[in-house]
């Protein structure tokens, strides 16, 4: 377990500094002059882009710009952003919050819905419960968040003169308002993500109900429950749970359209924001603490698989 | 196939001509899955209008015609007009045109990509496979949204830029895809067989690994051709895709349309209704060859 605990760790720190690496590299072999289109965004006289320049390290080699930004980065110092001279890495954790509420209780709400329509599918298998259940998931697996949330908009206005909150509020400052504005882009973003997740419970569960020791624990007189319960939702729980991991980079970048649709001041907005202003400082942190976050997920739910499966365990 | 002497009989005659034939084989698909060959043709009348839009469309596109502006469905404007007074009927089929046009060159040229690699990188294993699996890991690391909205926004929004960036997207899941069809196809004794007898490594690549892995490749392709229509509906959504005044599914439903919704909320529904048609389409489509490529996992998802 420690072995594969180490590797895993080690893996994921190989990938996030070749992400990191690439993100930069990209960054520099933007077209034209950066600084000239920066400076002219932002409004710069001359001595400012001297400055500019300095501070980015532009006339530096790669690897000493890459090292340098490597270095401040792993002490929390992302550099600070063109237009508003605030702190990157400050920005970024008072935003981080909204994006993860919003993820967390999306993600909450798919599996309350995807959980029992998987069960009810895998176990009325090729009868009405399941094809009802497979063309909810289909349904949700094509409808575009965005779209979901722009009718809710509308017709929330048209027909119930409802227009969700403005002004956000955090969850520690005031609960019950931040709740009010959470709950739809939560409740549509869950829908959308119980699509996929309904698909994978059932085909694991039936791959479960289809071994031979549900028949073995059926033929010495486990009752039904007993036999889901024990049986078949445990064994079923890795594919249900990496399906979770491979959701979380969909998440992370479906947040970014509910956040704008419903006025949310998170992480999306902010590389929205970084985008528009052409702000590649910023661009290029949300980038890799995206990539970082999918990655710390990821080794997450790697390491749970040793948890629940002693085999994985065993034969790393 | 009824007698021996009807089958005999079709040897004579040239095949290709026989309709009879292809009308009765058609006939049995459909009856057979109907539900995947109602969905195929509802994709084929959007590709067609989509497709044809210049012969196809009731009116010009970009007509402006401000005394007809944000009216609802009627018998002039099938699905009414925009805030401008176009019809919406004609910039939904311009704006298939854009959207099928851009996910298919891009899932085109992101699977051709990723098939070539995951074969080799399967087949050969040992540095260049590892080295392959790692660049995976980064590419699978960031949401496709992301990636695309980040590059699109530095390199400029021509159409080309936004296919090979969509491509990009798509590329770590369909590398992992094929790699895992080519180790699965290499292990198998008809390989060794050809190794046996000399055959190089492309060359068993090409001839006997490609055509083996090629069902498994084909269902995820269909499938991005959903997950493509969606991230370029996005990306114009959030008004870095497919730039006005040419229509796109994507912007059609995007900030500046949104101020008009709540006046004629018509507006919000045929733009979501296509992309989520196509999308859905493409989706039975992928399951169902899926399934009978793959007879094992029938109704298995």
């Amino acid at each position: 377990m420690r072995g594969y605990l180490v590797r895993r760790l080690l893996l994921a720190v190989l990938t996030l500094f070749g992400i990191s690496l690439i993100v930069a590299g990209v960054m520099r072999t933007l077209p034209g002059d950066v600084v000239d289109v920066l400076a002219a965004e932002a409004f710069y006289n001359d001595a400012e882009k001297e400055r500019l320049r300095e501070e980015l390290g532009l006339e530096a080699p790669f690897i000493e710009y890459f090292g340098d930004w490597l270095v401040n980065a792993l002490q929390g110092d992302f550099g600070r952003a063109l237009r508003t001279q605030r702190s990157v890495g400050d920005d970024l954790v008072n935003r981080i919050d909204v994006t993860l509420e919003l993820a967390f209780l999306g993600l909450i709400i798919a599996t309350v819905i995807s959980v029992p329509l998987g069960i009810v599918a895998a176990l009325q298998r090729s009868r009405w419960p399941d094809y009802a259940a497979r063309s909810i998931a289909v349904f949700a697996l094509a409808i575009p968040g965005f779209w979901l949330a722009t009718l809710a908009i509308v017709f929330g206005a048209k027909w119930f003169t409802w227009s969700p909150p403005l002004g956000y509020q955090a969850i520690w400052e005031a609960p019950l308002t931040n709740l009010q504005q959470m709950w739809l882009p939560a409740l549509l973003f869950g829908l959308i993500l119980a699509g996929v997740q309904t698909r994978i419970l059932r085909t694991a569960l039936l791959d479960v109900l289809r071994q031979d020791y549900m028949l073995t624990a059926r033929a010495k007189g486990l009752s039904r429950v007993m036999l889901l319960r024990r049986h078949a939702l445990r064994n079923s729980l890795i594919p249900f749970i990496t399906v979770i991991g491979v959701q979380f980079p969909v998440v992370l970048g479906g947040s970014v359209v509910f956040e704008l649709i419903f006025a949310l001041p998170g992480v999306g907005i902010y590389l929205l924001d970084g985008i528009a202003n052409r702000d590649y400082i910023v661009v290029q942190a949300v980038n890799v603490w995206i990539a970082g976050a999918v990655i710390l997920t990821n080794l997450i739910v790697d390491v749970s698989y040793g948890f629940l499966d002693p085999r994985i365990r065993v034969s790393s | 196939m009824a007698s021996s002497t009807h089958a005999s009989a079709s040897v004579a005659e040239p095949r290709a001509l026989d309709a009879r034939r292809v009308g009765v084989a058609l006939f049995r698909v459909v009856r057979r899955y109907p539900f995947p060959c109602l969905v195929t043709l509802v994709l084929f009348l959007i590709g067609a209008g989509s497709g044809l839009a210049d012969f196809v469309a009731p009116y010009d596109p970009n007509a402006i015609n401000p005394a007809d502006r944000l009216q609802g469905p009627n018998s002039t404007y099938w699905m009414g007009t925009d805030a401008l007074g176009r019809d919406v009927f004609t910039r939904v089929l311009y704006g298939g045109r854009a959207s099928l046009g851009v996910s298919v060159t891009s899932v085109a040229l992101g699977v051709v990509v990723a098939t070539a690699v995951g074969l080799v990188s399967g087949a050969l294993g040992g540095w260049f496979d590892v080295l392959v699996q790692r660049i995976v890991d980064m590419l699978m690391a960031f949401p496709g949204l992301i990636i695309v909205i980040s590059l699109t926004a530095f390199f400029g929004t021509s159409v080309s830029l936004l296919v090979v960036v969509i491509a990009i997207a798509l590329l770590g899941g369909g590398i992992r895809i094929s790699r895992a069809a080519a180790i699965q196809v290499g292990s198998q004794p008809y390989i060794e067989a050809a190794r046996t007898i000399g055959a190089t490594t492309p060359r068993i690549i090409v001839r006997h690994i490609l055509p083996n892995a090629l069902p498994p490749i084909m269902v995820i392709a269909t499938a991005y051709l959903g997950v493509a229509i969606l991230i370029e509906a996005s990306v114009s959504f959030l008004g870095y895709g497919i730039q006005p005044p040419a229509a796109s599914w994507g912007f059609m439903l995007g900030a500046e349309a949104r101020i008009h919704m709540i006046e004629q909320p018509w507006l919000s529904v045929w733009p979501g209704l296509a992309i989520f048609l196509t999308v859905f389409s493409f989706n039975i489509i992928g399951d169902a060859l899926r399934d009978a490529f793959d007879p094992r996992l029938r109704g298995a998802g």
